[in-house]
């Protein structure tokens, strides 16, 4: 995917966040993780070129980066949940990656080891300012897009 | 329990196993019994019931650790029938060791039973008032830091099992898509037992059955997601996996305990299908190789795990019935939640009390598959697994050292 479908993807990811956390019920959020996945899907199809099997796991990828800008917004349990979207990031990073090398091809380890470290970091905080927020924001588009 | 259901599903069982076992000696299939080392119904089976051998617990512990707050006969139900489908497997797998050769991967959910069955016991033992209350109080403790443990360890496992086929086995689901989505399938699997094993018991938890019908419509879209990757996909197990799952729209199919074991039962059957699938790459291998010995041990199958999973449940019964109340018919108006009676408290970082009880065992966990990858060099099957069954056995130590200190500081007091 190109670097400006790739920063596309990212605010998409940004603008799906903002729109979950001004939904309120289990099945409110549900129903807008699914809209956010069928997006993601969508726009991974005419966005990339499917022979890319690093594409495999875009979508998912999107999702996943949408949960962790999400968990910002949070008001209770905000560093449990942080954590948690990071581990579910790091985890399809990590699967994806090994797949990737199984088939000879290049694995992006140097993006697993950012994703790591940042998730590592939260389990540190004590209290979450709004400017450690949009840090922790920046931080993950950083890792977004250049890694 | 509900002894009609029960029975009914039972008998009606038996029946079709003596059925297709005597019509096996009829067209010919009784060979593939004692010969059959080119059959793979057998794997399919096999499969299949190592991914139900997952579901259970990977429910159980996932609701925990997300703080969703279900009954314990719901939990402990889903733990159970964890373990009774591994049994079902492992009889496959020695049954048909022909057909079935247990790999690396298939030791590390072996791994994962074991921890499964001390996140039961565990479960079981903390429940029972009638013993010592301390300890009962010291295992409640360690309930979620286990939950903790085999959440990651399920996902690693899940994950280089479907890594690891799609390498040695089948190079068609090669990719990073297939594990995230046998992932995906073991939840969901999960969630369709929990209600078929709920309405043994004469129950119903609304609460599942919304997050189910939710999860099949994601479900829809992986499955979309994964006909576009690799061009085609079990149609079959759409159909019955996701489409089905959405008459419990209707009421009337709902809040009808035949309706929702129908449900129930073709998205397992969907769930089988599509292991036939990810064995076969063909949609209908399923049916036009099925012959009465096939069909003996599907159902051969579905009797063992309904005799053991209800001999267990009988031999425990007092850990399970007790008297609180339950969702269901009992409670027109619950949904499964349990009302939160703790006072929501505010932890710094490394200070809560689920992290006390699990810092020094994972480290220790995390050492240990350190040196076990070192020493065999193999990092993805069973590392992970042998880390967190370390870290699982030091967590489960934490209680009866907490108690025999308690008592001698006590001692020396006196």
């Amino acid at each position: 995917m190109s670097l400006f479908a790739n920063a596309v993807a990212c605010l998409l990811c940004l603008l799906f966040a903002f729109n979950l956390c001004r939904v309120r019920g289990i099945f409110h959020i549900a129903l807008m993780i699914f809209i956010v996945v069928m997006m993601s899907g969508v726009y991974t199809l005419f966005a990339g070129n499917f022979s890319n099997p690093a594409l495999e796991y875009y979508p998912i990828r999107m999702v996943a980066l949408t949960f962790c800008v999400f968990t910002t917004e949070l008001r209770e349990n905000r560093r449990r949940f942080m954590v948690l979207a990071q581990a579910f990031w790091l985890w399809i990073e990590l699967v994806g990656a090994v797949s990737l090398y199984q088939m000879g091809l290049e694995a992006p380890w140097l993006r697993l080891a950012a994703i790591a470290e940042i998730g590592l970091g939260c389990c540190f905080m004590v209290h979450i300012s709004k400017e450690i927020e949009f840090g922790l924001i920046v931080l993950w588009m950083a890792v977004w897009m250049f890694f | 329990m509900n002894n009609k259901v029960v029975t009914i599903v039972f008998i009606g069982l038996c029946l079709l196993l003596l059925l297709s076992v005597g019509g096996s000696f009829w067209d010919g299939s009784f060979d593939h019994f004692l010969h059959g080392a080119s059959w793979n119904f057998p794997r399919i089976m096999f499969v299949f019931w190592l991914g139900l051998s997952l579901a259970g617990v990977l429910l159980s512990a996932f609701l925990l650790v997300m703080k969703v707050k279900i009954y314990r006969r719901t939990s402990l139900l889903l733990e159970l029938s964890s373990l009774c489908s591994l049994v079902v497997s492992g009889a496959y797998a020695l049954l048909f060791s022909s057909s079935i050769e247990v790999q690396g991967g298939v030791f590390s959910i072996g791994i994962v039973g074991f921890i499964s069955l001390l996140f039961f016991v565990t479960h079981l033992v903390a429940a029972d008032s009638a013993e010592d209350l301390a300890l009962c109080k010291e295992l409640a403790k360690i309930r979620r830091p286990l939950a903790w443990i085999i959440l990651p360890t399920i996902f690693w496992v899940v994950s280089a099992f479907g890594l690891e086929y799609a390498k040695n086995e089948n190079l068609f689901w090669q990719g990073a898509f297939f594990p995230l989505y046998l992932v995906a399938c073991v939840f969901y699997l999960g969630l369709a037992i929990s209600i078929a094993l709920l309405s043994f018991e004469n129950y119903y938890n609304r609460l599942i059955a919304r997050f189910l019908m939710l999860c099949s419509w994601f479900m829809a879209l992986l499955f979309l997601w994964t006909i576009l990757l690799k061009g085609h996909a079990s149609m079959m197990s759409f159909v019955l996996s996701c489409a089905v799952p959405q008459l419990l729209f209707f009421e009337v199919v709902r809040e009808n305990l035949w309706g929702r074991l129908f449900v129930v039962l073709c998205i397992l059957f969907g769930g089988l299908l599509k292991c036939n699938f990810w064995v076969n790459l063909d949609d209908f291998h399923f049916f036009t190789n099925m012959t009465f010995a096939s069909a003996s041990i599907v159902l051969a199958g579905g009797i063992l795990f309904v005799v053991l999973f209800l001999g267990v449940r009988f031999l425990l019964s007092r850990f399970f019935e007790n008297d609180e109340i339950l969702m269901g018919e009992e409670s027109g108006n619950s949904d499964g939640e349990v009302p939160d009676g703790e006072e929501k408290k505010y932890y710094p970082s490394f200070s809560a009390p689920e992290f006390k009880v699990v810092r020094l065992p994972v480290l220790c966990g995390v050492l240990a598959a350190v040196a076990y990858g070192y020493f065999t060099s193999d990092w993805v099957n069973l590392a992970g697994p042998f880390g967190a069954y370390v870290s699982c056995l030091l967590v489960c130590v934490q209680p009866f050292m907490h108690l025999v200190f308690s008592k001698r500081r006590k001692e020396d007091r006196k």
